[in-house]
């Protein structure tokens, strides 16, 4: 039978389930799969069907479809009234919202709102998680099994059981983190916050996931260590689909399985999970058990005031303009080897479910400070800063943070430097909640124009052509582990530059150098590169991201200026 | 539909009420006008949320004056849909809400709907009784290829290759009718 017989066949069994055909592409929230152009005769059909099919009734939409319209809106103005409170006086932050992603979540299934309400009631949680490594033929082999106690301000201790870590233990408790070695009979100290290292399955990270994801989907009924459970396939922003089985006693996630990846599989599971009140607080309690030494991996000291932190660092800590009710200082340190001043802050509310951090950064300028290729620009108080979305991405450049151990969370920065300092907020929580609660503290600027879709310069004179399979491949190896440098605009405009100069290969050296490179125009999705070599017979190249609109998407080349 | 600027507005002057009475004034007809031009239920909700959101982005960007708020709507929705079809079809353009005169939302609109019904109807009848009780039971009636099948006892093939060869015929008729009318 002909290909296209059974593809208008296909498409009008869509219609008929009141389903979104393939054919009619990719919407702002997700949904819908882009497919390749159709041909003129088949696009004519597809209209035919369509016009034909307007003789039958139209379906009514879903009963709460009105509710939803008015939550979006209220939503939407909620997060405009924040906005507008972060741009009174001259502020003029520009941010597009993607508030129907915001809306899709809300649609995410029962089963999903019902974990979102179980984590909210959890206060506090104990189990035993054990890891199962899996290889391409099915063999499965116990990796390591693990003790966790954690609880909703974010503290946690997680001691290893069996396993080539087995012995070991981590705690953060708010105020420090550290790790017990008894092989090597070391506690290693750490910040407590940011800790961009915290623990594989953390309950409040996988649904914060799931929250994030483009697509949830129920996939049946199961059984996990006899407790019965719901399966559900999450397709996340930046990856392969995995799954989650949801416990139905407690709606709470209980195991978790990662897709095949270079032929390495992983399955996490909860073996015993119970709710408790609280963590016992002795297991918060911080001591060097006998005969082990103490390394403390950090270089900060606590100060008690921004007099002696001045004193210590030998320059004046930048002025706190407003203490918002939201904000609560936790403390005040020193970094003397690399001049860091830092406050610390737990956020209360603040449109989260549960508590978030914020430090403010200031630092004595450091000649070798220089942007993030990939990070997305703006202006703080008119001086370019840029915005990071997640330090786990690019750790480079960036003032020490934590070991690479175990599973990492979202730690946003913005920085930028001014009148001879680097300024930076961290924080774990939205680009809006950093930008509002930033500027209020110390009176700035901020603006960052997120995914300007009717930015008016980005109209290349050359058109390349994109080839939209090659680039879907691409970006799946990217996934995977190769080719990280599509990731970063600067890298993917040198060799384009190198190849428009180079048409017939490059011999020898690139003729166009990643120094070469300046990133003029970055709003997350588009992205303009200028280029500075003399060799060069481009001026600027146009990239945008067109198989995947967030930091694990990789950029393609649309177009470009010729020098003049 | 005429959108101006102004200064001062009465959208401004009490948002967020006139948004939501907006909302809950337009929605119906608009999803109901969404659904006529793409013909499923899930892709005519999404639009339908998808435009509120961006009426909201665009009144807060420019603060017009919206004398026709169903029309105004119905203008974005469009312009949602070609934005996403034209990356399959590569052909269209945006309507730009300033430009947009109301003659040529009528012709979008297909707000005469008898009018449309009796021209489909009319097309019907260039086809075979057989290819035309098949494309009613396909697409009119809902039908799957298998159940169609059993009713017209010929085989899911059969019947796929008998829609495919009634549609093209259709397509024929109704292009040529389109075209004659421009």
């Amino acid at each position: 039978m002909d290909s296209m017989e059974k593809k208008i066949s296909d498409y009008i069994d869509s219609l008929n389930k009141e389903k979104r055909p393939k054919e009619h592409g990719l919407y702002s929230n997700g949904k819908g799969k882009e497919v390749e152009g159709e041909s003129a005769e088949y696009e004519k059909l597809m209209d035919t069907v369509r016009t034909v099919r307007t003789l039958k009734e139209y379906e009514e939409p879903r009963v709460d479809l009105e509710e939803q319209l008015l939550e979006n809106i209220r939503e939407y103005q909620k997060s405009n009234r924040n906005r507008k409170r972060l741009f009174y006086g001259a502020m003029a932050a520009v941010i597009a919202i993607t508030l129907f992603v915001a809306s899709f979540m809300n649609t995410k299934g029962d089963i999903v709102q019902a974990m979102v309400a179980s984590y909210k009631d959890l206060k506090a949680y104990h189990g035993i998680i054990e890891i199962i490594y899996m290889n391409e033929v099915g063999e499965e082999t116990v990796q390591g099994k693990r003790e966790v106690w954690a609880d909703e301000s974010g503290r946690y201790v997680v001691q290893e059981l069996e396993g080539s870590f087995a012995g070991e233990k981590t705690v953060n408790n708010g105020s420090k983190k550290w790790h017990v070695n008894p092989k090597e009979k070391i506690v290693e100290v750490y910040e407590a916050f940011p800790d961009t290292s915290r623990f594989t399955f953390e309950i409040g990270n996988e649904i914060q996931n799931i929250q994030n994801a483009l697509q949830v989907k129920e996939m049946g009924e199961d059984r996990i260590y006899d407790k019965p459970a719901v399966k559900i396939a999450v397709t996340p922003q930046g990856g392969e689909t995995y799954y989650l089985w949801i416990d139905k006693g407690t709606s709470l996630p209980i195991q978790r399985e990662t897709p095949m990846q270079n032929a390495v599989q992983y399955r996490v599971t909860y073996v015993e999970l119970e709710s408790i009140e609280f963590v016992p607080e002795e297991l918060f309690t911080y001591e060097v058990p006998k005969g082990y030494t103490e390394a403390d991996r950090s270089l900060e000291q606590v100060v008690a005031s921004t007099q002696e932190a001045e004193e210590r660092l030998g320059f004046k800590p930048v002025v706190i303009e407003e203490k918002s009710d939201t904000l609560i200082l936790k403390n005040r340190t020193v970094d003397t080897v690399n001049k860091i001043f830092k406050i610390y802050y737990k956020i209360k509310g603040m449109n989260q479910e549960k508590d978030g951090n914020f430090i403010l950064l200031q630092k004595e300028f450091d000649s070798t400070y220089e942007t993030t290729a990939t990070s997305i620009l703006g202006t703080v108080n008119g001086n370019q800063a840029e915005y990071i979305p997640s330090l786990k991405e690019d750790g480079r450049n960036l003032i020490s943070y934590a070991t690479s151990y175990g599973e990492t969370s979202e730690i946003a920065l913005i920085r930028w430097q001014e009148n001879g300092y680097e300024y930076g907020f961290i924080g774990d929580v939205d680009i809006e909640t950093l930008m509002e609660i930033g500027s209020e503290l110390i009176g700035r600027e901020v603006s960052f124009v997120i995914n300007d879709k009717e930015y008016n310069e980005f109209q290349p004179e050359m058109d390349v052509k994109v080839d939209l399979v090659a680039e879907e491949n691409t970006q799946k190896s990217v996934d995977s582990g190769s080719s990280p440098w599509k990731l970063d605009p600067a890298y993917v405009a040198s060799v384009e530059a190198s190849i428009l100069v180079s048409p017939d290969g490059i011999v020898g050296e690139s003729p166009i150098e990643y120094e070469d490179i300046e990133i003029i125009y970055n709003d997350g999705i588009k992205a303009i590169a200028e280029i500075k070599g003399k060799d060069s017979s481009v001026q600027k190249i146009y990239m945008e991201k067109l198989i995947r609109k967030d930091e694990t998407g990789i950029w393609t080349v649309i177009g470009y200026d010729v020098v003049e | 539909m005429s959108i101006k600027r102004k200064e001062v507005t009465k959208l401004e002057i009490n948002e967020e009420i006139s948004l939501e009475k907006m909302c809950l004034d337009t929605w119906k007809d608009l999803y109901q006008f969404i659904y006529y031009k793409v013909q499923n239920k899930e892709e005519a909700e999404d639009i339908t949320q998808e435009t509120y959101m961006r009426v909201l982005k665009y009144i807060e960007r420019t603060q017009p004056t919206i004398e026709n708020q169903l029309g105004y709507l119905k203008v974005i929705a469009l312009n949602i849909i070609r934005d996403h079809w034209r990356k399959q079809k590569k052909v269209g353009s945006t309507l730009q809400i300033e430009d947009v005169k109301s003659e040529c939302l009528e012709s979008e609109d297909f707000s005469n709907a008898m009018i449309n019904q009796a021209w489909i109807k009319e097309a019907l009848q260039s086809l075979s009784i057989e290819q035309r009780r098949i494309i009613e039971l396909r697409i009119i009636k809902g039908y799957s290829a298998a159940e169609t099948a059993k009713v017209m006892k010929k085989n899911e093939g059969t019947i796929r290759v008998i829609q495919f060869r009634a549609l093209k015929t259709l397509a024929k008729v109704l292009y040529q009718v389109e075209e004659s009318i421009r």
